[in-house]
Order: C-alpha cells, then structure tokens, then sequence
C-alpha cells in the first residue's frame, strides 16, 4: 500500500485534497483520509509534499522492490 | 480544459488579457498533470555567444530530431517568440530556472542536442506557484471536474460538458474559445512491473482532449508514434536526463558499454536510441542492463542525486527501498512501458495546431502534449501561454455559437449510464484487454498483419463499453477514461498502419518496411473522425534544407 498515513496526522486533508489520482478516501472527518485505490498510485510524492506534519511515508510493493 | 502545466499557462495567458477564464481539471490543480509532484529540467537556449545557443543553432536541432513531423515555422511562433516571456515568467511566480543561491543557470546536454539545452531547476513548487497566480488572477477554477464531450455547432466551438467527480454534479459551460490541455495518453500498454498506474507519465492522463477534439471534428497527427524510455528497475520513473546529462554509463550483462553500437553519441544519443539500443541488448541476450555512476566526480554524484529527487520526488526513496547507492553500485534498467505522446523532445502528438495554436474546429485551441507541435516542460510553459494568449484574442472578435441544450441532456444521460448499471464489467477488466492488444499488436515491433488484427480486436473491445459498470463517483472517471483509453489506441493502431515505413525507431517501426522513407513520407499522418470511422490521410511537409538526416 503505498503512501501510508502515521499518528502525527492531523486531520487537516491535504492530501485527500491535492492527489492528481483521486485514491484516498475520507468519509470520518475525526480520523486520518484512508488509501482505498492503492493500486492507482503513481508514486507521485504530492500528498506527502503537501502534508504539513511529516505524517506521510511511501511503502513500496514487492512488485517494485523486488524485481 | 486541463489544469496541467500548459492549462496553467494558457490560464494565465487569457487572464492577462482580459477574458474570463474557467479551468477544469480531474484534479486539483496544485498538484495535477505530469508535474504534479516536481520537475527538474527545462529545454531552451539562452543566447550566451555560443554558437549553438542562439534561435538557429535551436531550430536546425528542431528540424534534425523532429524530421518529417516537425513544423519548424509553428515550434518558432508558439515557443521561440514565447521563451523570454516564459523564463521571465517562471522567475516572477517564484519557480525561477537559475538557482537562487549563485543566479546561474545549471545547464547539461543530452538527447543528441548540439549543446547543454537542459537547464537543470528547482521545479517542486512550480505547480503550486502556477496555480497561485491563476486563482489570484480571478480564474474560476472548477476542481475535480472531468470533462467529457466538446459541444460544436455551426462547426465552431460551442462549450463543454462535464461531472465533478466527487459531488456528481454536471457542469455545461458556454464558451467562445477551449484550450485543451489535457496531455499524453498513458495506461494503454502493459507495464514491465504489470501495475497499471506505475507509469512514466501521469497514469491519470488518458487522452481525453485527443477523443473529445477528434469527436468534435478536429483533425489529429503524429498519432502513430509511441514513445518508451529506459528507467530503474520496478519504477517507472523519470529521471533518465539526469543520469545521462551527467554522463552516466549504459552497460550490459557482460560490462560492456554497448550504446555506443548503436548511436555515435552512445549515452547522448536521442531518447528513441536508448531504448533501441536496450531493446537489442535484450533481445541479443545480453541483459541484465545497469545504469553505472561510479566514475562521477563528488560534485556530480551529489548533484545528480539532488535532481533526481527533483523529477520525481519518490525516487530517493524508492533506490533506498531497493538498497541501491548509485555512488558504489551500477542501477539495474528497464525499458518502460509504452505510452501516446511524440516522439522526440520537440516534437508532439495529438490534435493538430497552427501557427495560433488553434486545432481545425474553429475557437477550439490546444496546447501541451495533447498538441502535435508541442512537447515537455519548456512548451507547455511557452507554448500553453500562446494558446491562452491567442484564445482570448478570439473570443473577443467572436460571438458565442448556440449550446444546445438537447445536446448537453444527452451528454449527461450517457454519463450517468455506467452508474445505473448492476450488472456489467469493471473498467479495469476492460482496459487490461485493450492494453494486452495495443501490447500484442501495435507496439514497438509492428507489421500490416499485426496492425490489422489489432484493429479488429479493438473494435470488438467497443462494444464492452456498454457494459460497462461504474460503483461510484470514483469509478464512473475510469470509466470515462477507458473510452479515451479505447478511442486513442484505435487511433494510433490506423495510423500505423497507413504510414508504411519506419521513423524514430523504436518508436513506429515496422517490421515489414524497416527503412525510413523521406521520399515519401517526409510529412505528418492526419486523422479525422467521420460517423464512427477514422479516416487517414498524409500531409507533406517541405523543408529548406531537404536531404536525408544525418
């Protein structure tokens, strides 16, 4: 699952509001936006250059890692 | 339509001059298109004294790379007459190409140019920056909305229909003049790592404006040539400039240096080079193939890191995910997925522009890599503000054309359709389909057999498209996107099959007329749109200097 969203997350949804490829979701407004399309990332890095709390680190899969 | 960074420019481009300007994007236009998370390099000539840093010296490199496709008269209007502008530009809006901390420009060369052309900057922010300035300029900026059919009437351009794809709401905007600017056409071809969206280029760049213009009678060229690039090893991403501007090494599974095999300039070598030349290592047995730094200075090895993390801000990372030090270890290389857009750096694909910009449906303008005589970062910023420029130039002398309401309901009954459906396939299924065949049959080894069974194949594949299911707003976008997806592949797959040589090998080569062919196709492909069927045909293109490319 690639951007994965730490506890210093703030709930301000910064990057539910920037990433070009619509794959978070945030239906609960009191808990950090979810990754609910993983496998439409591009690895772009926006949602983590917009988070304003280091609360963003991108895991890649093996697929990528490992090849 | 598009808010990418040639929608940006001709946002502003317009706004400067007085109209009133709404730009639409899929996504939010902070961080939206190809650059949405960063860029490092820029293409110009600066006129420093040197010989090869002036206008001519440029347009002679134009004309080489870009031979029997390039309109070297629209590159001179829509990016040399727009280059001082553009680099005083990006300097004003706070993403400027020197670096801040000397004033000095950090320039390499690369991609056969006869000198350093790459300016190497700091471009994190420049999205941001840009959409700072269109927001402060009073642009309406409609967020997330997905444009999907261009309204003509009276053969000119009327407006655009779209749905925002959180809320669902539709919007029909009444315009006298659209620029678009929606980019290259990714997710067609099978990735080497089979994830769709670990792509080269923005996998959320699906070829709507080339679908939407060429539905509304605009004529498309250059579509037959795809492009591939050489990148690490399970990334897809960008960053191959930086190592061979710096002079970096291409070397096979025995050690040796092989490109110079190919190409005289071996690792500077036009792009289309590179991957011949790995595609051949490859097919020869030669693999695996590795990218070596080591022999860099101090300085370069920093610097190249530094701009790596530039073009793509994730790839640092991903090469300590991989426990690969570029300082100490040769990078493992692969040959990217196939993708629509031009095939050299000068050169673009898609709908085809005059010397305004303008497509051949009157008030509809294009501009970036959805264009045919545009392409990469120094021509979406210099050739998307000439678009906007000239734009709002038209729409002032022009009044609107009617925008039929009966039009727009039916637009947005077709919208709808794959949200209402309970049954049916997925756009993923579909699209997998159509990327095994655009894969299969018209990538970079063509023939008129495997070209005409792909045609076939992508024909029947249409009809899934009434079928197709969207569970959410989310959906119903890819959804949209598979029918571009659809349009373009059978778009390019003609269009190869017409051009009966070959060109920028790899990049449209045919295996059953493997020469390239001045004498009869020194010129562009042209498609259009008549009821359902795409019809080619072959414009020549003149040139002063004509003879056969060194």
């Amino acid at each position: 699952m690639p951007p994965q969203i730490n506890d210093r997350c703030i709930r301000c949804g910064n990057c539910y509001d920037v990433c070009p490829g619509d794959v978070f979701e945030w239906p609960d407004r009191e808990a950090p936006p979810r990754v609910l399309y993983p496998d439409e990332c591009w690895h772009c890095g926006a949602c983590r250059l917009e988070c304003p709390e280091e609360a963003i680190q991108y895991v890649f899969p093996l697929r990528m890692t490992h090849v | 339509m598009g808010g990418g960074l040639a929608g940006l420019n001709a946002a502003i481009g317009a706004a400067e001059r007085g109209a009133e300007v709404v730009v639409l994007d899929k996504g939010r236009i902070e961080r939206s298109g190809n650059i949405a998370g960063g860029v490092d390099h820029f293409m110009a000539y600066l006129e420093t004294g040197e010989p090869w840093d002036t206008r001519d010296a440029y347009l002679r490199y134009v004309e080489q790379e870009g031979y029997g496709i390039v309109d070297v008269a629209v590159h001179n209007q829509v990016f040399c007459e727009e280059l001082r502008a553009a680099i005083q530009r990006l300097e004003r809006i706070g993403s400027p190409l020197y670096d801040p901390k000397t004033g000095r420009y950090y320039r390499t060369a690369s991609m056969g140019q006869p000198g350093p052309y790459w300016i190497n900057f700091n471009g994190k922010h420049l999205k941001p920056n840009l959409a700072k300035e269109v927001r402060r300029l009073g642009c309406t900026v409609l967020d997330r909305v997905m444009a999907t059919q261009l309204i003509v009437s009276d053969s000119k351009l009327a407006g655009v229909v779209g749905f925002h794809t959180r809320t669902g709401d539709f919007y029909a905007i009444e315009c006298k003049a659209l620029v678009a600017a929606t980019g290259n056409t990714n997710r067609l071809y099978e990735t080497p790592t089979r994830m769709p969206f670990n792509t080269w280029l923005c996998p959320y760049n699906t070829g709507e404006a080339q679908r939407l213009a060429l539905e509304a009678g605009a004529t498309l060229a250059n579509m037959e040539f795809l492009r591939m690039t050489i990148v690490p090893k399970g990334f897809s991403a960008p960053g191959l400039n930086a190592f061979t501007g710096m002079g970096s090494y291409f070397v096979n599974g025995l050690g040796e240096r092989y490109m110079f095999r190919y190409h005289e300039k071996g690792e500077k070598a036009p792009r289309n080079w590179l991957v011949w030349g790995a595609l051949n290592e490859l097919r020869a047995g030669r693999g695996p193939l590795f990218v070596d730094s080591r022999h860099l200075s101090a300085e370069g090895i920093s610097h190249l890191k530094k701009t790596l993390g530039l073009d793509k801000e994730t790839l640092n990372d991903f090469l300590m995910a991989r426990r690969i030090d570029i300082e100490r270890e040769p990078l493992e290389i692969m040959v990217s997925e196939a993708m629509q857009t031009g095939p050299v750096e000068v050169v673009g694909s898609g709908i085809k522009i005059d010397l305004n910009c303008m497509s051949t449906v009157e008030g509809l303008f294009a501009a970036g890599d959805c264009a045919d005589q545009m392409k990469i970062v120094h021509m979406a910023v210099a050739g998307g503000y000439c678009a906007g420029k000239n734009a709002a130039h038209y729409s002032r002398r022009n009044p609107f054309a009617p925008l039929l309401e009966r039009q727009v309901r039916e637009e947005m009954a077709r919208i709808v359709a794959p949200l209402k459906r309970t049954e049916g396939i997925g756009y993923l299924e579909v699209e997998e389909v159509l990327r095994q065949i655009m894969s299969e049959h018209a990538g970079p080894y063509r023939t008129k057999t495997s070209l005409t069974t792909g045609l076939s194949k992508i024909r029947a594949l249409r009809e899934a498209l009434r079928e197709i299911k969207a569970r959410n707003l989310h959906e119903l976008m890819r959804a949209m996107e598979t029918e571009s997806l659809i349009k373009v592949g059978e778009v390019l797959t003609e269009a190869a099959l017409f051009r009966t040589e070959s060109r920028f090998i790899p990049y449209h080569y045919r295996e059953d007329y493997p020469e390239t062919d001045n004498l009869h196709w020194c010129g562009q492909v042209l498609v259009t749109q008549r009821g359902e069927k795409i019809v080619t045909q072959f414009k020549p293109i003149l040139y002063k200097a004509a003879g056969e490319r060194t």
